[in-house]
């Protein structure tokens, strides 16, 4: 058997049949073995938008997503997606096709040197130099990338190996990870924690959805009624209709999720690292709050700031462990007054003239199925689903968190609804984003997929602007977009169905009118280019200190 | 200054990795030792920096190459709250 097949057999072993890849030169034994397997292969229009899909598989499944370039170019349009991965903790496993041994070192056409570059940007990476390595490499990639704490693993595999033979493996050996387990004094410590605290708040991290952990969260949140808060990638994970669901915290968070952190006195950090997007200033944040700290990584307990107690392991083994009983009605009530006083108030979409961003993802959240997946770009769109639309499980808000990727959103959706063939998948995209990876209309049209993509178009880079506007004495440096394409005949260019709309009384309409289509659909929604993103947090500034509305700038 | 002496798995790359995380994690290499036995490969280094060398130390740690990690701090640097050998506590994750 070549190296070639002994990978795709080794993938359909697995029970993974889906890649998403581009060929060249260094690859081509894959991809010609490619055609006698059943594993599916999907073509991307550029290697960023093959991982972003794989992401995006990854993301929406909670599994594993593959991804397959060619060496030189290939590998190095990769790796802005490793990086991304690497922020959000996204198991993926990266194969990438080398100049064959004999030509390794010498400048060779395509050569780069992959494993170097890769080396910050994933959990781990490796270069097969010999074929009986091949399988065992693989195998190891897998498990790695999928353990403990989740990441990308790269595999960079020399073409001649890609050619040869190589062994079989007859067992596969299963790798051996010892991972931080706590102590039975800790849990009972944890539980003293929660016994003395009177006004506690849960921060919930992407890390309890990758954990499979929801139910776990879920149950420990209502059996003690906890307010409690997310970050962007913990978004679905606590249930938005819970009495103390206070949702986004940090520099975009909502003012009722950022007061209630400020004023805690134990904020119990579920899955999550305390991120400066988050913290804001971080000597000012949760300033009267201990810090209980539950995840898988030990690097990220007292990283930026120290906890008054840490519980490190599994979290479907922690949670239930953790039966102290909460019942403080005063803080409660303190709770309940602030989530009312400060909740958000809908522009009535009906009577404007212009379309307000919020309002109406508000309404897209409430026109979709209840297991829709919405990826987004990054800027003040993402900001705004963050804000403003409601999912029931993590996988179902794919956003790029840590590296905050323009050019996230379609791809991510692409390889979503390659996944979940029969759930509705929507990529809401800023105008500037859209254009990063706009060459992946054509996936959509290859396979074909019903992916619906709204374009939230400002004419501007919105969060840059926003900057300028705030922080840089409005003087204005390249965001404006103005001259952007049409984008409804870009989308007829690729036979995608589209719309344009200006105005909010066309929202509810133009909505109803794309999800009841029945292939891909591009809805070109104009907004007013001056809109910006409330509340903000300054720089350098303690959350509570956050701008609410746009009259607190002057 | 701070003593870490590491045994690592002798796989491409993997000390180019312990560099690359001291440096990254804000910490400067003052001097290196470096032994293949076999498969494995024992660095013994010198690393100086103002951050508590914990936040190193739990970095290197999650190094699948990595097989252990002994610290030894030669004198406390301002902020250092942990002094005591560290040896490795975890992998894979
Ligand atoms: C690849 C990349 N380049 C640059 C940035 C910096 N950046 C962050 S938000 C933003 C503007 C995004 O504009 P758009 O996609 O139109 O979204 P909007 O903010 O207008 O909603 C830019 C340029 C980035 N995040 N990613």
């Amino acid at each position: 058997m070549t190296g070639a097949q002994a990978i795709l057999d080794y993938l359909s072993q697995q029970g993974i049949d889906t890649l998403f890849g581009y060929p060249g030169g260094a690859i081509m034994p894959l991809y010609d073995a490619m055609l006698d397997s059943p594993v599916k292969h999907y073509l991307c229009r550029h290697e960023q938008g093959a991982a972003f899909a794989a992401i995006g598989y990854a993301r929406s499944t909670n599994n594993v997503g593959v991804c397959v370039a060619t060496s030189g170019p290939g590998a190095t349009n990769l790796l802005t997606s490793l990086a991304d991965a690497m922020l959000d903790s996204v198991p993926l496993v990266v194969i990438t096709g080398q100049v064959a041994r004999p030509s390794m070192g010498s400048d060779a056409f395509q050569e780069v040197d992959v494993l170097g570059l890769s080396l910050s940007i994933c959990k781990h990476s490796m270069q097969v130099m010999q074929p009986e390595d091949l399988l065992p490499s693989l195998n190891e990639a897998f498990q790695l990338a999928r353990s403990g704490r989740p990441g990308p693993v790269l595999i960079d595999v020399p073409k001649d190996i890609l050619l040869g033979d190589v062994p079989e493996l007859m067992a596969l050996p299963q790798v051996d990870f010892q991972y931080p387990k706590c102590s039975d004094e800790q849990i009972e410590q944890a539980n003293q924690l929660l016994d003395e605290c009177t006004s506690p708040v849960v921060y919930v991290g992407g890390g309890v959805g990758m954990a499979n952990a929801t139910q776990n969260l879920r149950y420990f949140i209502e059996r003690n009624n906890f307010p409690v808060v997310s970050t962007l990638k913990g978004l679905g994970s606590a249930d938005f209709r819970h009495a103390g669901y206070l949702g986004l915290l940090g520099m975009h968070g909502l003012p009722a999720a950022n007061l209630a952190v400020q004023q805690c006195d134990l904020l119990i950090v579920i899955g999550a690292r305390l991120d400066d997007r988050v913290t804001g200033k971080l000597d000012e944040f949760a300033p009267n709050a201990k810090l209980l700290h539950i995840d898988i990584d030990p690097a990220e307990i007292n990283k930026r700031r120290q906890a008054d107690l840490s519980l490190l392991g599994d979290l479907n083994q922690i949670l239930p462990q953790l039966t102290a009983l909460q019942n403080k009605p005063q803080w409660l009530h303190t709770i309940a007054s602030l989530k009312q006083q400060k909740s958000w108030q809908y522009a009535d979409l009906t009577k404007q003239q212009s379309i307000d961003a919020p309002a109406m993802l508000r309404s897209l959240s409430n026109a979709l199925q209840a297991d829709a997946i919405v990826s987004c770009d990054v800027g003040q769109h993402q900001m705004w689903v963050a804000q403003h639309m409601q999912f029931n499980r993590a996988t179902q808000h794919l956003s790029s968190g840590g590296l905050g990727t323009m050019g996230f959103g379609l791809p991510a959706a692409i390889g979503a609804q390659v996944a979940n063939p029969q759930q509705q998948v929507v990529a809401v995209c800023g105008d500037g984003s859209f254009m990063m990876n706009v060459q992946e209309l054509a996936t959509l049209r290859r396979y074909p997929l019903p992916v619906k993509i709204i374009v939230l178009d400002n004419q501007r880079l919105g969060m840059v602007k926003q900057w300028q506007e705030l922080f840089h004495e409005q003087r204005y440096s390249e965001t404006d977009l103005s001259d952007n394409p049409e984008f409804s005949k870009l989308a007829a260019a690729f036979d995608i169905a589209s719309d344009v709309i200006t105005q909010g009384e066309q929202v509810a309409p133009a909505i109803k009118r794309m999800l009841e289509h029945k292939g891909a659909y591009l809805l070109h929604v104009r907004l007013n280019t001056t809109d910006n993103v409330w509340p903000i947090v300054p720089p350098n500034t303690a959350n509570h200190q956050m701008w609410e509305k746009p009259q607190c700038t002057s | 200054m701070h003593q870490l002496t590491l045994l690592l798995n002798n796989a491409p790359a993997a000390l180019e990795r312990v560099l690359q995380v001291t440096r990254y994690r804000g910490f400067v290499l003052e001097s290196c030792d470096v032994r293949t036995e076999q498969n494995n490969l024992t660095v013994k280094m010198q690393v100086s920096g103002s951050r508590p060398v914990s936040l190193l130390t739990s970095q290197l740690n999650k190094l699948h190459d990595l097989e252990e990690l002994c610290l030894t701090s030669l004198c406390s640097s301002v902020g250092d709250s942990d002094e005591q050998p560290v040896v490795r506590l975890a992998a894979g994750c």
